[in-house]
C-alpha cells in the first residue's frame, strides 16, 4: 500500500503536515502499534492538480 | 456471586465515552500542521478526505497563534479558527493566542467529504500558526 493509499483509506492515527520551501507539503502518517513512519511529499493535496512527489517509509 | 447480576468487581468492566472507546479500538484520528511567519489575514489549514464507507466525528479543534518576534510576544495574538466541509464554512471561533475547543456534540463529516480546519492570523504582526483537530472514524 502506498502512503497516498494509506491516507485515502484512513490507515493511520496521526497525520502531520509540514510546509516545504518548494510549496509542497510533507505529510507524515503514524499508527499506534505500527513501527513504521509513512511520509510523502505532495503538492495540491485533494485538488485535481495533486501530485505526489516522493514517498518514504521508515522503521522506528 | 451467582445472584443474577453482572460482576462489576475488580477491573473487569467500566464505562467509557465514545471518543475514549474509539481510542482503545485504534479508530481515533489526530491532525496537526503549522504555518510559519503569517502576516495579518494570512492563514494555514489542514484537511482530510474521509474514506468511502466511513464517517469522521470531530471532537476537538486546537490552534495556537504566536508572535514571530519577541517584541510582539506580549501583544494580543488574535486569530480565527474555522471548520469547513468542502468549500462551505460551518462555524468559526475567535481566539487570542490559541486554545482548544472541545465539541460537546461531535461534528459529523460524511463519507468522502473533505473537512478542513483553518486558522487565520488577525493580529497586527506576523505569527507562527499551529492548527489541528481530533476525532474518531467509524463505519458509515
Amino acid at each position: 500500500m502506498t502512503v497516498r493509499e494509506r491516507l485515502a483509506k484512513g490507515e493511520f492515527n496521526h497525520m502531520r503536515g509540514e510546509e516545504q520551501p518548494d510549496g509542497s507539503v510533507l505529510v507524515t502518517l503514524t499508527k499506534r502499534g505500527d513501527p513504521h513512519v509513512y511520509r510523502m511529499w505532495v503538492k495540491d493535496l485533494y485538488k485535481p492538480t495533486e501530485v505526489v512527489i516522493k514517498e518514504e517509509i521508515t522503521e522506528v | 456471586m451467582a445472584r443474577g447480576y453482572p460482576d462489576f468487581e475488580g477491573d473487569k468492566s467500566g464505562l467509557y465515552l465514545k471518543p475514549e472507546w474509539a481510542a482503545k479500538e485504534g479508530k481515533d484520528k489526530d491532525f496537526l500542521t503549522q504555518g510559519l511567519n503569517k502576516a495579518f489575514g494570512e492563514s494555514k489549514d489542514i484537511s482530510y478526505a474521509v474514506p468511502a464507507l466511513k464517517i469522521l466525528l470531530v471532537t476537538q479543534l486546537f490552534a495556537s497563534n504566536m508572535a514571530v518576534v519577541a517584541a510582539d510576544a506580549d501583544n494580543n495574538q488574535f486569530c480565527i479558527v474555522e471548520i469547513s466541509v468542502g468549500d462551505m464554512p460551518k462555524y468559526e471561533v475567535g481566539m487570542n493566542g490559541g486554545g482548544l475547543v472541545v465539541l460537546a456534540k461531535p461534528y459529523v463529516i460524511d463519507s468522502e467529504e473533505t473537512v478542513a480546519v483553518n486558522v487565520t492570523n488577525r493580529a497586527n504582526h506576523n505569527t507562527n500558526i499551529n492548527v489541528g483537530f481530533s476525532g474518531y472514524e467509524v463505519d458509515a
